[in-house]
């Protein structure tokens, strides 16, 4: 749990009804673990390719063609994890109201999901080494549907997440499924 | 406390059954390669460590394991070291199946699976009980959920035989419903058994296989390569082959549907079918989710549909597994077997078309991708070829196409949604608008210049999902906020 002085002062009701954007430090976390991942991915790739240039004996041409083949790949992820957290941060948005939770997501393909509140079944509060750095939690919905039984809203501050939470599991009706 | 019951002696054996087929795979190999002293008795050993625990298990189960019927709730209880109790709320019980195997009718017992919305498992299984006492159970868990039935509604079901299937319709609808791969999956099982090597020695050394064998060589050698004539015996072959393989498959499937009865009792549907194994179903209606009207090319051309109800607590592992509301019927019947569902009842509603620009885009995909199959086609065997499968795998698409546009069509009615999508395999999905859980708009690029959207209705349990494709971007909107507004009311 967070402390209460960890809530950003300005955070509005979280059902009016509004639509909200995630908190803006999404955008830094996700660059980071992006960076991270491709940072990994080119440890295995270099080792890989040393190991191929020590025991395979490849020719010097196919080594140049195969290295820069990978290298072009890291640096279009680099680029990747440096341009589309910000592309993606522009383009979720989020609308709790006393009916419903509604999640946009998508700059290409756009996607609109609404969970009835009284549809829900439980929800889950997470938080990753990442996130806990910089106070973000993950919000899960769990449902009894079958295409959409978990939906993920990342990018909330941790008190928020927790927030959101209470208000939508908080005195709803339910009909047993 | 209730009395408590126990399972039928024979529950013992059933279970020693289960556990000596979970561990046929291991004896199989052994049997197989063990030629040698050493592993026949290595083979042994180990089906002795494995069995005699198994015995024992089986045995301490059956006498561990009681159930009884408290007044709004169903507990079982088992385990000796590891004690289990479970309480199943009546009003919690989506789903009671009754499973009799050809075993089981021997000793006049079934296997009984108690389904609640809790997803991939049975809540509870009783291994075996007496027949005699299944109605009984039945009756306590239904009246048990505190919804007695109207006595002038229990007359309108003085007789409660709603279809009833043929011994030809059975054959009819393991055709139409199977896709053979069952077959397949079981030969590819039996390769991987024996291993391809012995596959091909076993094939070889037969006396067919060596003559096979010998011709095939001898025609190679007389004409010096593999003629067309060959080419399109092969092809025969495949072809007989898969029609032989879909004929044997839609006898296992209708040796399923054998004898299939749904008959209603007060507020539930009960299905009863199985040539060997009888498989007796019991759905409470008002824990159906979605229904899923079948109406493949070939069930259009006969005039008929196969329905299946999905519920939540049911747990659809393969096509066999299915819930049939109906395995085939009339098209004219269709109507009357989906009014059947609490809430479906009023479903006159009308079909809508989709967008207008369907036929347009999927004519324009259809184009695009034969054109991307062409080419490499042209670039390595030359252009006239390329002209030929460009002509063929164009024409092909865009008659699917042009029968995909045709096909799709959505529908809301009094507190109804319904999507019918699909031209080879035509798939209706029909359901509540209060059962829907979850309520998604999908747009592509493409949705968006055309002014389109998917619409996605989630319910629960699995199965075709409700979408609706190809839909005016204002209607999808118009219907999102209905569905979140009706889910859960």
């Amino acid at each position: 749990m967070t402390a209460p002085a960890n809530l950003p002062s300005h955070a509005p009701a979280p059902a009016d009804g509004a639509l909200q954007r995630q908190d803006p430090r999404i955008v830094g976390c996700e660059r980071l673990a992006g960076w991270v991942a491709t940072a990994i991915l080119a440890a295995i790739a270099g080792a890989l390719l040393g190991i191929w240039a020590w025991l395979g004996e490849p020719a010097p041409k196919a080594m140049a063609l195969v290295g820069s083949g990978v290298g072009a790949l890291l640096l279009l992820g680099t680029w990747h994890w440096q341009r589309w957290p910000a592309v993606s941060y522009r383009h979720t948005w989020y609308r709790v109201t006393d009916q419903a939770i509604e999640i946009r997501r998508g700059a290409v393909w756009k996607s609109v999901v609404t969970i009835p509140r009284g549809r829900i079944q439980h929800t889950d509060v997470s938080q990753g080494p990442l996130e806990r750095r910089w106070g973000l939690g993950t919000l899960v919905i769990h449902t009894a549907g079958d295409q959409f039984s978990a939906i993920t809203l990342d990018g909330l501050s941790h008190g928020e997440a927790l927030r959101i939470r209470d208000r939508l599991v908080g005195g709803r009706p339910d009909d047993g499924a | 406390m209730a009395p408590e019951h126990r399972l039928h002696p024979a529950s013992a054996l059933f279970r020693f059954g289960h556990l000596l087929k979970d561990f046929a795979f291991l004896a199989l190999p052994l049997l197989v390669a063990g030629r040698s002293m050493a592993m026949d008795l290595l083979a042994v050993a180990v089906m002795g460590v494995l069995v005699l625990p198994a015995v024992i298990g089986a045995i301490i189960t059956y006498a561990t394991f009681r159930y009884r019927y408290e007044a709004d709730e169903f507990v079982v209880r088992s385990g000796l070291i590891f004690r289990n109790e479970r309480h199943i709320p009546y009003a919690r019980i989506h789903n009671i199946d009754a499973v009799q195997n050809p075993i089981h009718r021997l000793f006049r017992v079934a296997m009984i699976r108690i389904e609640t919305g809790s997803g991939i498992e049975a809540e509870a299984t009783l291994a075996a009980v007496p027949v005699a006492a299944i109605a009984d159970m039945r009756r306590r868990m239904f009246e048990g959920r505190g919804a007695p039935i109207a006595a002038e509604e229990a007359e309108q079901y003085a007789s409660p035989v709603l279809l009833k299937l043929g011994v030809a319709d059975a054959f009819v609808a393991g055709f139409l419903l199977n896709r053979g791969y069952l077959i397949i999956a079981a030969a590819i099982g039996l390769v991987f058994e024996l291993g391809p090597d012995d596959m091909v020695r076993i094939v070889g050394e037969s006396q067919p296989g060596r003559a096979a064998t010998a011709a095939v060589q001898e025609t190679i050698a007389a004409s010096g390569s593999v003629a067309g004539t060959t080419v399109a015996l092969t092809v025969a072959g495949i072809v007989l082959l898969m029609i032989a393989i879909r004929l044997v498959a839609a006898l296992v499937l209708a040796s399923r549907l054998h004898g299939f009865v749904l008959s209603r009792s007060g507020a539930d549907l009960r299905t009863e079918s199985g040539l060997f194994t009888r498989v007796t179903r019991t759905v409470v209606l008002g824990r159906i989710q979605r229904v899923i009207v079948h109406e493949s090319f070939l069930h259009r051309r006969l005039g008929r549909a196969s329905i299946q109800v999905v519920t939540m607590g049911h747990s659809v592992t393969s096509r066999s597994e299915i819930a049939w509301l109906a395995p085939l019927v009339r098209a004219d019947e269709i109507d009357a077997l989906v009014a059947l569902v609490p809430g479906l009842a009023t479903h006159a509603f009308a079909w809508n078309p989709p967008h207008p620009s369907i036929t347009g885009r999927k004519l324009r995909g259809a184009l695009i991708g034969a054109a991307l199959g062409a080419l490499p086609v042209g670039l390595l065997a030359g252009p006239s070829w390329g002209i030929a499968v460009l002509l063929l795998l164009g024409g092909w698409m865009s008659l699917a196409a042009w029968l995909y546009a045709r096909n799709i069509a959505w529908a809301e009615g009094d507190g109804v949604v319904a999507a019918r999508a699909g031209w080879m395999r035509r798939k209706t999905v029909i359901a509540v608008a209060s059962r829907v859980h979850t309520a998604a708009t999908w747009t592509s690029p493409f949705d968006r210049r055309a002014g389109t959207a998917v619409l996605t209705a989630d319910t629960p349990g699995h199965g075709v999902p409700l979408q609706m494709r190809y839909l005016p971007i204002d209607i999808a909107n118009r219907l999102h906020a209905t569905i979140v507004a009706r889910a859960g009311r």
